[in-house]
């Protein structure tokens, strides 16, 4: 954890984030409902909002599935991953909106209970174009609403980074639903290809950002081919591969670890953050401490262990120098197990 | 464990391309060619009138523009700007209402259902009073024209 860190951390940088961010859905759903009613002036009021709070919680949807593998791809982007889960509230909150409208609007004016009325209303499942859509964006929402309940630190501490992420990684789910939610909904009913080729171009933008960020990842998570030494010690790379400050990944053990270099020496530590499994590879040393790229979570690089009073530990790897090469022992010590640096200098 | 959670990332990120990506192009490769009232059978319609024409021209409404004929015993509509009111349905009326008027005048009768497209032939019984086109969603007379010879 970061020595910054407060219980509630509403720092400049988060309120400039969260007005920025709720400062632009404002707009657009003022221009959406002013621009809509001036053009169909026929349209009612809370079928501009259904349309408007829809349209704006897909689009943020897109946003924020494209920030994870676009700060992969390219370090500037990394500001827009701090602070996404205000983005996934956010989201979830329009989609609410919208399918508590929709509710109002198609069935609660009948003598069947709505949420009965929106499963059981359309039945037909004979034709594509037919197929019931109305359920598809419930069972999203209800995904997004799961989401956004546990986006908070305090459910990530209970439920561990792994199953908090497997939970998580339910929105490509929420995703491929509210995608046919839309093709099978009111794309059905609308002529002009404007909308059609705009979801299109989302849909492409996200597989295809995905898919290049996948591979990358792929590729780098390939096993050293290198044999170990008799001692067990396995060859990684050179000192000089290493940045000042800055780290190397490696995959060993089937994990990645970061190697680091700083202050003429060299400290291995496991790649991922407690918090949220982030990158440590990735990250650099600020403060005599590994920062995480994430969300700034510290550690030292001699014990793997947070600066007091946190109590974070990751595993860490016994290493040494020689030659101007970097050699680490494939088995992790435990989390916070103390390492003596090797000096980069070492044989050189 | 997060070398697993990478690897089934990976996965559920390509299974979530097929699945929107596919559906996507599934859902419009299904999508039904749009319904239009113009598509009535010969039979159903109304044949030309042999009279001269007692009124023409686009300007004729109050409230749309239609291009229209008045003959004798039919009216002629070609509608030039959709609408814009759900469920349009033309009557013939004793008086000629107000546009935004929320009902049919008393002695109404029922022509027919006004579509965009060619155009479409209603029979007249009178050559007196007005035509007006109610819409049936909005629940108001949404355009009149009088059948009175200016």
């Amino acid at each position: 954890m970061s020595v910054g860190y407060s219980a509630v951390q509403w720092s400049r940088q988060k309120k400039v984030y969260d007005a920025v961010l709720w400062g632009g859905i404002v707009v657009y759903l003022g221009l959406f409902v002013g621009v809509g009613a001036a053009t169909f002036p026929d349209v009612t009021i809370e079928t501009l909002l259904i349309r408007g709070l829809g349209t704006a919680a897909l689009l943020l949807l897109h946003i924020i599935l494209c920030i994870g593998p676009l700060a992969r791809l390219d370090r500037r982007a990394l500001p827009l991953l701090y602070n996404r889960r205000h983005l996934g509230v956010s989201m979830f909150l329009l989609a609410a909106g919208h399918g508590l409208f929709s509710l109002v609007q198609f069935h609660a004016l009948g003598d069947t209970n709505p949420l009965v009325s929106l499963l059981v209303s359309n039945t037909r499942l004979d034709a594509v174009s037919q197929l019931p859509f109305q359920p598809l964006g419930a069972a999203a929402l209800g995904i997004l609403f799961l989401m956004a309940a546990t986006s908070h630190d305090f459910w990530l501490r209970q439920l561990s980074a792994p199953t908090w992420k497997a939970l998580h990684m339910l929105v490509y789910v929420a995703y491929a639903l509210l995608i046919l939610h839309v093709a099978l909904g009111t794309l059905q009913a609308e002529t002009s290809p404007l909308l059609a080729g705009m979801l299109g171009l989302g849909v492409a933008a996200v597989v295809g950002l995905h898919g290049v960020a996948g591979l990358r990842e792929r590729a780098a998570d390939q096993p050293l081919a290198a044999s170990p030494a008799a001692d067990g010690f396995v060859d990684v790379c050179a000192v000089d591969d290493i940045p000042e400050k800055r780290a190397r990944s490696v995959h060993l053990s089937g994990e990645r670890v970061a190697v680091y270099r700083y202050d003429g020496k060299v400290s291995a530590v496991s790649g991922v953050c407690r918090h949220q499994n982030g990158p440590l590879a990735e990250g650099r040393v600020i403060d005599g401490c590994i920062t995480c790229p994430w969300h700034g979570y510290q550690y030292r690089p001699e014990t793997g262990a947070s600066p007091p009073p946190f109590t974070e530990t990751v595993p860490t790897f016994r290493v040494r120098v020689s030659a101007g090469r970097v050699w680490l022992h494939p088995v992790p010590l435990p989390p916070g197990t103390h390492v003596e640096p090797a000096r980069a200098e070492e044989g050189a | 464990m997060i070398d697993a959670l990478r690897a089934r990332h990976r996965w559920m990120t390509a299974a979530m391309g097929l699945a929107a990506g596919g559906g996507l192009v599934a859902a419009l490769a299904a999508r039904p060619a749009p319904v239009t009232m113009s598509a009535l059978p010969d039979a159903l319609l109304t044949a030309p009138s042999t009279a001269p024409a007692r009124l023409s021209g686009g300007d004729l409404w109050d409230g749309a523009e239609i291009d229209t004929t008045v003959y004798p015993d039919q009216i002629a509509l070609t509608v030039r700007e959709p609408l814009r009111a759900p469920a349009p349905l033309l009557y013939w009326a004793p008086v000629r209402p107000a546009v935004g008027d929320g009902g049919v005048p008393a002695g109404a009768r029922l022509l027919g259902t006004v579509g965009d497209g060619p155009a479409q032939r209603f029979a007249l019984s009178s050559d007196q009073g007005a035509l007006l086109i109610f819409s049936l969603g909005r629940s108001k007379v949404v355009a009149t024209l009088s059948l009175e010879a200016p």
